[in-house]
């Protein structure tokens, strides 16, 4: 099963797999780079409608959605970006040759890395993966030096960065991305090839016939899992627990709250026409503690007894109404005090202007 | 070489892109169809061809490709020294196939 796009190419609607999306978008933007200013844009604007046309003629098959094949039979069909930026620069010799055929690649030009993080290879959250790909370096030799350092400095403040990295640090995940990452240049064949591997399952951790890294690796795995349900477990039980109490509490102020209301009323009331104000506006902060505590016990029966995890969207719901709440909360007591300082005040300011 | 070839098919009378790439497939001289499209947009902006949009019964508008009188002028010195080129290889091209018999 593959997720599909609609995309829209001179004016018709075709349905594209996504990772033949990513290999079309990617040869579309280096013929973007191949072909540059307004004379590039109008060859793109022809150059795509021939790859509707070429489409139009794979669907007359039957199917219904382009798939990674179709895209690499127009690629093949057109002509790869470096192969039509040869015959672009040899403009102005009307004898030039035909472009040599398809098999020449330029040499690979120097390219600049850029640092993502390597979810392939994590640990973690594959930031020294990235780190050690960014750097040249073996990652399994980073780790230990990592870990050697880490000891040394009594942990923490590795932690922190470790965790500061991984928030900042993006992590590779289009094909263009993980050949930023490994410094590979950005072409037609190396983003199919990883578009393919990206598609098949990663693999395992590659045996190069050295027995101890390997082990140092799986080592490294195999501790990083148990720290991290290590981690889940207590991190699950204080939100579990701290869930409990906090609706436990809550309970116990309504109970209370509706138990005792009139005397609490009283007990609140500032003027008599006001009381019912001031208990919304309490009723709104239960409220408003109350939701934070469900989603602690929710997160925390989330990690333990992996109940299902709720959707972004209601999170920002959650979060909205918690908001909401606040407000609320704070204008009807500021609205009460208000009041109260409104009616008060006149009196007060009325008194010396009265006795002057 | 393959501008020669697209003012030759466009002196037949007008055409859009698909039709000179299905022309050029059947003498079996474009290997690439992409290289076609810098050509035509770099011969537009020279101002040997000229293009109009013309609608189609199936599927949206094309692009319908014809020679401008500065094409033609130009069609006709690519075509002469072609002759050229054609006759002198022809000559010495009969010369080694008729040495070549003779043995």
């Amino acid at each position: 099963m593959k997720k599909t796009f609609s995309v829209n190419i001179n004016g018709r609607i075709y349905h594209i797999d996504e990772d033949a999306y990513t290999l079309l978008q990617n040869y579309l933007s280096q013929l973007r780079a191949t072909f540059p200013g307004e004379e590039g844009k109008e060859i793109l604007v022809d150059i795509e409608s021939r790859i509707s046309e070429l489409f139009d003629e794979r669907m007359a098959g039957g199917a219904t959605v382009i798939v990674i094949e179709n895209v690499n039979d127009v690629i093949e069909t057109m002509g790869r970006p470096e192969e039509l930026g040869e015959d672009a620069g040899e403009f102005g010799s009307p004898s030039a040759p035909p472009p040599p055929p398809s098999g020449t690649m330029p040499p690979p030009l120097p390219v600049s890395k850029k640092l993502y993080r390597d979810e392939r290879h994590k640990v973690f959250g594959g930031v020294l993966a990235g780190l050690g790909q960014y750097m040249n370096w073996d990652v399994t030799v980073l780790r230990i030096l990592v870990v050697i350092l880490a000891v040394c400095t009594y942990f923490w403040p590795c932690v922190l960065i470790y965790l500061v990295a991984w928030l900042v640090i993006p992590v590779a995940r289009t094909p263009r991305q993980i050949l930023e990452m490994q410094g590979q240049p950005v072409n037609l064949g190396t983003v199919g090839q990883t578009v393919i591997d990206a598609t098949t399952p990663p693999p395992a951790p590659v045996p190069d016939g050295n027995d101890f890294v390997n082990f140092i690796n799986n080592a490294f795995l195999i501790i990083g899992k148990c720290i991290l349900g290590f981690l889940a477990f207590i991190g699950g039980l204080s939100a579990l627990v701290t869930g409990i109490v906090a609706l436990v509490i809550i309970a116990g102020m309504i109970c209370l709250f509706t138990a005792d209301a009139p005397g609490l009323l009283d007990s609140l009331d500032i003027s008599l026409s006001t009381p019912y104000l001031e208990g919304w506006g309490i009723t709104l902060v239960l409220f408003a503690v109350a939701l934070p505590a469900l989603a602690f016990f929710w997160a925390g029966c989330a990690v333990i007894f992996k109940a299902p995890t709720v959707s972004k969207s209601v999170i920002i719901a959650g979060i909205v109404i918690e908001i909401l709440l606040i407000v609320g909360a704070c204008v009807l007591l500021n609205f009460e005090s208000g009041r109260f300082i409104s009616a008060v005040l006149p009196v007060g300011t009325m008194l010396p202007s009265a006795m002057a | 070489m393959l501008e020669f070839c697209v003012l030759l098919i466009l002196r037949r009378g007008d055409a859009y892109a698909s039709e000179m790439i299905a022309r050029l497939k059947d003498a079996h001289l474009i290997v690439m169809e992409g290289t076609l499209y810098p050509l035509l947009t770099r011969l537009k902006n020279d101002g040997l061809l000229s293009y109009r949009w013309e609608e189609s019964s199936q599927g949206p508008p094309r692009k319908y490709y014809s020679i401008t009188p500065v094409g033609h002028q130009f069609l006709e010195q690519l075509q002469s020294s072609w002759d050229e080129i054609a006759s002198a290889v022809n000559i010495l091209n009969d010369d080694y196939h008729s040495k070549f018999s003779s043995q």
